[in-house]
Formats: structure tokens, sequence, C-alpha cells
């Protein structure tokens, strides 16, 4: 397998627990990620396991009308659709039309679009746990905004996201469409035995994308990582 | 689904109130076969573009247009369109357009020798900060070019003047 490379703007610190008189270790990796936000959309992760995974917790400290916007599937709504939270200072707390919205988390695998109001860029702070073990990620069928568990770069092939005939992986550029924002969209063709449209760009650490799952009936991105490999 | 398809347009114009709806123009992301006459690939000489239905039935192009994938991609893949995305004017992300798919010889679709269009069909439309819709009315569908009446008449009179003179 070849070895990727983690990146982490920090250097992590591992805790080892002795679990039994087998001598068996864990080790905990624990450390932070700075993501960069453009002005404008930008499609991001959570890439660590945070002791709280709330978007009240994990987006603290935002700027006045920061915007976060979480596409949601549901029974009812197959289809998804976003929802959207304002932060406002003048309230104290996110203003959406979910009441719910300041504790729906966000968790490694996951993505979310965060809006910088700014003319400047804006860092985020992402503190945790390395993610590590075997890692599942849904897919379900159509579109959804997802992101490698493991925190590392690549393309989407790299990352081993599994994929069948037709199914697209649409990444964000913030700077598109004179800073609007737009997609750069790649289809897998068996036909091919590859990608048509733009070629995969390389997906950074903390960078969600949307995946359209064109098959039928869902399925699961599973890796297995651990910070020793 | 009519009321999500509602509450995502309106969250998308919210989101976004000047974004255009987005389609990808992308024959092949939805397996819609394009040949020319002699059921063969279209090849360079032929333009395939998408035409917004409008009041009437009026036909108004979108761009940019497109040709199909050459010789450079496996020979079962050369019916298909090199993807582009286009925009739809006047209608946001979210919402349906009418559209027709064409492809023809030439300059234009009207004075092209070989030609083929489809019906029209519905999209709902991309954009904003979904992406670009697929044309997934079109999934798994096929069309065959055919030559102009005209130029089939001339190819017969053609055939018929030197049948004719070997005859003398």
């Amino acid at each position: 397998m070849r070895t990727k490379t983690l990146i982490l703007t920090a250097a992590l610190s591992a805790a080892g627990v002795a679990t039994s008189m087998a001598q068996v270790y864990s080790v905990n990796a624990v450390g932070y990620v700075n993501t960069t936000l453009k002005p404008g959309y930008n499609l991001i992760s959570n890439p660590l396991i945070a002791a709280n995974n709330t978007i009240g917790s994990l987006f603290q400290g935002v700027p006045n009308l920061t915007q976060v916007s979480k596409f949601v599937k549901t029974e009812a709504n197959p289809t998804g659709s976003f929802v959207t939270g304002t932060y406002s200072t003048i309230l104290g707390r996110w203003n959406s039309t979910d009441a719910n919205f300041a504790n729906m988390t966000l968790v490694p695998g996951e993505g979310v679009f965060v809006r910088n109001p700014g003319t400047t860029d804006l860092t985020v702070t992402f503190v945790g746990e390395v993610p590590q073990g075997t890692l599942s990620t849904p897919l379900p069928q159509g579109l959804s905004i997802v992101s490698s568990q493991v925190p590392q770069s690549g393309t989407a092939t790299d990352l081993g996201l599994p994929v069948a005939n037709l199914d697209q992986v649409h990444q964000w550029d913030p700077a598109a469409n004179g800073g609007a924002g737009g997609y750069r969209t790649s289809t897998y063709s068996t036909i091919l035995n590859g990608w048509s449209g733009s070629p995969l760009g390389t997906l950074k650490v903390g960078e969600a994308f949307f995946f359209n799952k064109r098959s039928a009936g869902a399925g699961t991105w599973t890796r297995t990582f651990s910070v020793n490999q | 689904m009519k009321k999500a398809l509602i509450a995502l347009a309106a969250t998308l114009v919210a989101l976004s109130a000047s974004a255009q709806g987005l389609v990808l123009f992308d024959t092949l992301a939805v397996d819609f076969q394009v040949r020319g006459p002699g059921n063969v690939a279209p090849g360079s000489g032929i333009t395939a573009q998408l035409f917004q239905v409008g009041a009437g039935g009026a036909l108004t192009p979108l761009t940019p247009a497109t040709t199909f994938l050459g010789t450079d991609v496996p020979e079962a893949a050369r019916v298909y369109t090199v993807p582009v995305e286009v925009a739809v004017p006047g209608v946001a992300p979210g919402v349906a357009a009418n559209l027709v798919f064409r492809a023809y010889e030439g300059s234009s679709f009207e004075t092209a020798s070989v030609k083929g269009e489809t019906a029209p069909f519905s999209v709902i439309l991309g954009g904003g900060l979904l992406p670009a819709a697929n044309l997934d009315a079109l999934t798994g569908q096929s069309l065959t070019l055919v030559p102009e009446p005209s130029t089939i008449a001339l190819g017969v009179l053609g055939a018929a003047a030197l049948l004719f003179r070997r005859r003398k």
C-alpha cells in the first residue's frame, strides 16, 4: 500500500494506554487542523473527533453573519436540501429556521458550506482526536456532502472513494466565477476506465465535496487507518 | 417531493439570489448516445447544443455548444459529448427548465445538412450551492442524425442521372 502523507498543522501528541496484562496499547493521537476560509462559500469538513462535534461548538467565535449550511436528507426529503444558520453577534447565537441548528453535528466524513462574510481569509481551527481504526462513511444514493475521515490529502481515488459507473465527484472551488464559487465535476466511466470532465483535483485535509452516487442503493466508504502506518 | 423541491428552491434563491440555473451538458453522464448516418459516431464536424424552450415553443440557443469525444477515447465513448457546463438565463437553481438537445453539422441547425433533435424535456436546474444538474430525462436514450431531405433528394437525382447516362 502506497504511503500517503498525513498532514496536520501541529505535532501530534500520543497518549498510550495499557489495556490489559497482555500489554496491548491503543494510541490516541490528538492535534489540531487550521482550515482557511476564503471570502464567500467554502465546502469544508471537521477532520478530527472533537469533544463536542456540534456546529455551535465547532464554530465558536466566528464573525458576525458567518453562515453554515448543512445538506440534509431525510425519509420525507430523500433528495436533500440545505439547512442554514447565520451567526449573529447581536443575538449571541445561531439564527436559523431550524431551532436546533446549533446542536446539529458535523462529524468526520461529513461536510458543510461555510460562508465567510468578510473580504479577507478567515481561519477556523478544529481540535480533537485523529480518527483511527475501521472508518466508515455512508454514501446514500444521489447527492451527499462527504469527506475523507482519514486526515490525508489526495484525489478521491487516492483516498479510496468507491465509485461505480457514472458516479460523480463535484469539487467546490471558492475562487471560481470571480469569487462566487463553482464546481469542477468529474464523472467516472467504465467505458473510459477513468474520469470524464474535469480531472480529479487534490482534496485538502478538511475539505469536503459533493458525491453523486448514481447507482441504485446506498454504499459505504470504508478505510482502515492508524497513525502508526 | 414537490414540497422538498420548493423548499430547496427557496433555500437556493436565498443563498444566492443572482445565481443562474446550471446544467451539466455531459451525455456520457446519462448514457445518451448520438450517432450519425450509418450508425457511426458523429465525428468532429458535428456540434451539440442545448436550447431553452420558451413561450410558444420558441427555442433559444444556450452556450456553450460542444462537440463529441474524439479518437483519443475508446470507440464506444465517441457517441458522447465533451462535457461543458451550461447556464440557463432567467431560471434560478432548483427550478425546472424545458430544454431541447440538438446536434448538427455546419454552422447552424437550420442550415445543417445532417442533424437531429430530441423532444423537449424538463430539467430541475442546479447552480448556487448545488452542482450543475444532469440531463437525467435523457438517460438511456439515443438519437440518430439524419441527412436533410434536400440532401437526400440531390443524392437520388445524382444517382438517377448517372444510371441514365450509363444506359445511353
